[in-house]
């Protein structure tokens, strides 16, 4: 599949605009769930992620992809990039889960997945966007450290001591939380 | 790291319930009607791709050129010192 996708690719550069629509099919439901994951909002990310392909399209067409890398890595890193470009220009959240408002049922998801998401994105408020990007990577969608590394370009050491400061933020939210509300 | 079970627990719950994502219908038909919108890659993409190379060539060739014509320079001091060397004055 990967070799097909390079294919696509390389007909993008081209000129040949259709073949975009394979690498779209062939990669938006992953892409979809990590950007769903870095964001904590499904339609949320559904935008970041239309944005994202025309970046990613831009760089194809402009034969600014070198094939150095997988596409289907490039393409994350390219999500990765959106969906902390978006953090960061977004207000934080503040509210609780039961502030959230609730799920919207229009986008593509069960009931549970999206409340499971609110619950993920409440459990990672505390981090920064580049800690919760780790561990979104490595934790959640089980990447390896040297592939997180590659997708967030950055330092095999980097991705580990982020992984390290998110542990501990998650700890202390642990340890207060448990605290403030003892189990009988 | 046995004190983290129960975070990389809750982690590892978390992640098995947020695998169900789909895109909603008609996504990638907006993706390609976003996608049609850019514009056709023009002289300003080819300048810009060869542009960085052209720069660096240049600057390479200017380089080259200032070491050419500090050689020459020295070259050209030497023969005229040694002309001044040969010149005889007669009585």
């Amino acid at each position: 599949m990967s070799a097909d996708l390079q294919l696509q690719a390389a007909r993008v550069a081209q000129g040949d605009r259709a073949a975009f629509r394979t690498i779209v099919q062939h990669t938006q439901v992953p892409l979809l769930r990590l950007a769903s994951r870095l964001l904590g909002d499904s339609a949320e990310a559904e935008d970041v992620l239309q944005e994202a392909y025309v970046k990613a399209f831009r760089a194809l067409a402009a034969d600014r992809f070198s094939g150095d890398a997988k596409l289907e890595t490039w393409l994350y890193r390219v999500v990765t990039n959106a969906a902390l470009d978006h953090m960061r220009r977004r207000r934080p959240k503040e509210k609780s889960v039961s502030e959230l408002p609730e799920p919207q049922v229009d986008g593509a998801g069960s009931a549970e997945a999206r409340m499971a998401l609110r619950e993920l994105d409440h459990w990672l408020k505390d981090l920064t966007p580049d800690q919760r990007a780790v561990v979104v990577l490595k934790a959640i969608e089980g990447m390896t450290t040297p592939e997180a590394a590659q997708v967030l370009a950055c330092s095999e050491g980097a991705v580990e001591q982020r992984l390290v400061r998110a542990r501990a933020t998650l700890r202390e939210r642990r340890d207060a939380t448990s605290n403030r509300d003892p189990s009988p | 790291m046995s004190h983290d079970h129960d975070i990389d627990l809750e982690l590892g719950r978390l992640r098995d319930a947020t695998v169900d994502f789909r895109p909603s219908d008609g996504f990638a038909d907006r993706v390609m009607a976003a996608v049609a919108e850019v514009p056709e890659v023009g002289l300003i993409d080819v300048v810009g791709r060869w542009g960085r190379w052209a720069v660096a060539a240049a600057a390479m060739a200017a380089a080259a050129a200032s070491f050419v014509a500090v050689d020459v320079e020295q070259e050209v001091n030497a023969e005229v010192i040694s002309t001044f060397e040969a010149v005889e004055v007669s009585p």
